[in-house]
């Protein structure tokens, strides 16, 4: 890991409105429990709040942001040329970024929806699975979202795509897509380590092992595509 | 270990030939990439920076390649065109990250070392955004020199910065080339070339046309015949009295939107500058409009690449 990008990276991601965006999206899933339980008068109702906005909604979009404020914006500019003409290693340099895209995300995510679980009232190994499934979540999504923003400068499209249509969309239809989603993966782990129901038809070895080949794929591919990085010239 | 050599280098994009072909050896001392836009100066200042992979050829950087070799920008630095989008860092943090990049020992110093050596110690610590054009060239500058690479590559370094701080640049290449170091510049702008580069280097259309010491390639492009159009009070007494002039080869009346002119074309440019002004007074025109009618450097580069 290099300090200087993941510093950089951190500059590049809260020091901008795009920061704003970022904490307004876990604060918005608060407001949700809150509102939700002021309207029905009891707790909320964790597996609705918490997994179907918070892991399927929320964590996401924090990631998609933060995944594509720390690399996309720099390869489609070629201002990224200013880090790479360095003896830094390319592969560092991405994973130095996705560090920092992960660890913000983490954070936002796994604070968001331990306080939407607080704020809505459920009980108190709820909150310790949505602090589980927030950060294990946003670090597996900011791994594929990085990878997807290096691929392509339509980083973001993809990042929703791969959301809404694999995850959302056809997931609902397809229950085999089970095995593809990042969603699934952080469920089933989080239900292992919090003690919790949160049902996914996927062995734990299965998802851990998914999990972690998202994380050192996305995060290798990456560096490969920084690795061949070209400069366009403007003619 | 400062020597850059392009050895039968092409680039081509599916059909599209930008590069062809081209061997040359950049070494110590300050060098003009000098070509009209879309040559295929900043595909060669790509490839000869490691970011773009030839499609046939090679370029090392002392001996070693340099695509896809990060240890290279140990030795090398690069000002690209491409704008500072790091925008809301200072400049100091600007050039203090890409100490910090480079793993210097004493970053501080050498940061300090560098905004001193563009001359932008006073706004150092303001945001770039606030920069100007020319500072932001500097900042980039300073980033790019801050660990004293051998050889440094600019790719059209003085595109938009104003007059004054176009002369600091160019004293500064200069200053870098005396030093021994290797500096290639891009422009399409024979003068800024002519300013500090010994040694010119003419791409045209993605070939390698000419090269060498500056004084040659001046002349083979100023000794070639010249047009030019005059308006003058008395378009066919100037025409006599220029048929007259040794350096003047041919002299035609012609009209234009109504307006009546007289078309020349010289064979010595300085001889015909010196000339014109005594003939006309002598013989009593008013000269209104003097317009050389090719002087654009694409005509030039064409008479380069004919002869």
């Amino acid at each position: 890991m290099n300090p200087t990008i993941s510093r950089l990276a951190l500059q590049a991601l809260v020091g901008q409105r795009r920061g704003l965006v970022l904490a307004a999206l876990p604060l918005v899933l608060v407001l949700l429990a809150v509102v939700v339980r002021l309207l029905t008068g009891e707790a909320i109702s964790a597996r609705g709040v918490l997994v179907e906005v918070g892991l399927a909604v929320v964590v996401p979009l924090v990631a998609l942001l933060a995944a594509n404020g720390v690399l996309g914006p720099e390869i489609d500019d070629g201002s990224v040329v200013y880090l790479l003409s360095t003896p830094v290693s390319r592969y560092v340099v991405a994973a130095s970024k996705w560090l920092t895209a992960a660890g913000v995300s983490a954070v936002l995510g796994a604070g968001g929806l331990a306080a939407a679980a607080l704020a809505g009232g459920v009980s108190g190994r709820w909150v310790l699975a949505s602090a589980v499934a927030g950060a294990v979540g946003a670090v597996l999504y900011t791994a594929l979202f990085t990878a997807m923003s290096a691929a392509t400068r339509h980083g973001m499209i993809a990042g929703l795509v791969y959301v809404l249509l694999i995850e959302r969309g056809l997931g609902t239809l397809l229950t085999g897509l089970r095995y593809v989603s990042v969603q699934s993966f952080t469920q089933r782990v989080t239900e292992a380590v919090a003690d919790i129901d949160m049902p996914v038809d996927m062995g734990l070895t299965y998802a851990v092992v998914a999990g972690v080949f998202v994380l050192v794929a996305g995060v290798a591919f990456a560096g490969w595509r920084l690795a061949h990085f070209q400069l366009r010239g403007d003619e | 270990m400062t020597e850059l050599v392009l050895d039968n280098v092409s680039r081509w994009y599916g059909n599209v030939v930008a590069v062809n072909d081209v061997s040359m050896t950049i070494g110590p001392g300050v060098t003009g990439l000098l070509g009209p836009n879309g040559a295929g100066k900043s595909t060669l200042i790509a490839m000869m920076s490691g970011f773009l992979a030839p499609s046939a050829g090679q370029v090392t950087l002392g001996g070693r390649p340099v695509w896809r070799d990060v240890t290279a920008y140990s030795e090398l630095g690069l000002v690209p065109e491409r704008e500072v989008s790091f925008s809301y860092l200072t400049g100091r943090q600007f050039v203090q990250a890409s100490a910090e990049l480079h793993k210097l020992s004493d970053t501080r110093r050498a940061t300090q070392r560098a905004l001193e050596e563009v001359d932008l110690v006073d706004a150092a610590d303001r945001p770039i955004s606030t920069y100007s054009k020319g500072m932001r060239q500097r900042a980039k500058l300073a980033s790019a020199l801050v660990h004293e690479p051998g050889v440094l590559l600019l790719d059209e370094p003085f595109n938009g910065v104003d007059p004054r701080q176009r002369m600091h640049l160019m004293e500064l290449l200069t200053r870098m080339g005396e030093e021994g170091r290797t500096v290639l510049f891009s422009s399409h702008i024979l003068e800024e070339v002519e300013h500090i580069a010994r040694h010119v280097e003419v791409v045209v259309s993605g070939r390698h046309a000419a090269s060498g010491d500056f004084g040659a390639i001046r002349r083979l492009m100023t000794d070639r015949p010249t047009r030019y159009t005059v308006r003058s009070s008395d378009d066919r007494a100037l025409a006599a009295a220029l048929m007259r002039q040794r350096s003047v080869r041919s002299v035609a009346l012609a009209s234009t939107a109504g307006t009546d002119e007289v078309h020349v074309e010289v064979t010595d440019m300085g001889d015909f500058a010196r000339a014109l002004p005594t003939l006309a007074r002598d013989a009593g025109i008013t000269v209104r409009e003097l317009t050389p009618t090719d002087e654009s450097l694409e005509s030039v580069f064409t008479y380069l690449v004919q002869s």
